[in-house]
């Protein structure tokens, strides 16, 4: 295991006009926070850091929402992730 | 999240911009929503309900909300590549743990997954099953 050492992944300029989640310092190994750094730099770049913001409105007619509560209920999303993880792996809970 | 019966603070956390998903997650997602007619499964459930709304519901369950994050693979994979965890990982936990990484996040999931809490205690993440 590389050495760990507290490294901010959240530099001051790169939290400018966002909001960070719940965890915001991680021990890192300093040479895997390099290259995190760099990927965040770029998301930002490519403006996908920070995720928009703004109301958020369900599409989903009423009367449907019970059908998939029920769905979920009965355990029929675990069974179609069975399913999908059968055919590929890469989407299985591991 | 995406038929309105998440519990409230996820909803608050969608509106300021703060949840993320993967790729991954997402492309699982559409697929548990739209493979088959298999017993169980949401398509066939959906098949009750008017054309129209049934239609309107793939749609919806589709399209991923503008507020949802989703950071492209460019972004992630040279992350998800260096990830210093002990053991391996498929891609679905790879990417999120990267993302979480990235955007000094926690991970929340439905079901807990040994091998996605150990990476995520490996790196330090905050790591929460939503009942």
């Amino acid at each position: 295991m590389p050495r760990y050492d507290r490294v901010w992944i959240c530099g001051c300029d790169l939290r400018q006009g966002y909001r960070v989640g719940m965890a915001t310092e991680f021990p890192l190994d300093p040479e895997f926070a390099t290259v995190v750094e760099r990927a965040r730099l770029l998301a930002v770049e490519m403006g996908e850091i920070p995720a928009r913001a703004g109301k958020f409105e369900p599409t989903i007619p009423p009367e449907a929402r019970e059908v998939i509560a029920e769905w979920l209920r009965g355990g029929g999303y675990e069974a179609a992730i069975a399913l999908i993880a059968a055919e590929d792996p890469d989407l299985a809970d591991q | 999240m995406l038929a309105g019966t998440a519990p409230l603070p996820l909803t608050r956390e969608l509106e300021a911009g703060d949840l993320y998903t993967t790729g991954c997650a997402y492309y699982r997602l559409g697929r548990a929503v739209t493979a088959g007619s298999g017993s169980g499964s949401l398509s066939r459930l959906l098949s009750a309900l008017e054309p129209g709304i049934r239609s309107q519901v793939l749609v919806a369950l589709r399209d991923l909300p503008p507020n949802i994050g989703l950071i492209h693979h460019r972004v992630t994979v040279p992350v998800m590549l260096e990830l210093p965890v002990r053991r391996a990982l498929n891609m679905i936990n790879a990417e999120t743990l990267a993302v979480a990484v990235l955007i000094g996040g926690s991970v929340a999931v439905t079901a807990d997954t040994p091998l996605l809490r150990e990476g995520a205690a490996d790196l330090g993440v905050d790591y929460r099953v939503l009942s």
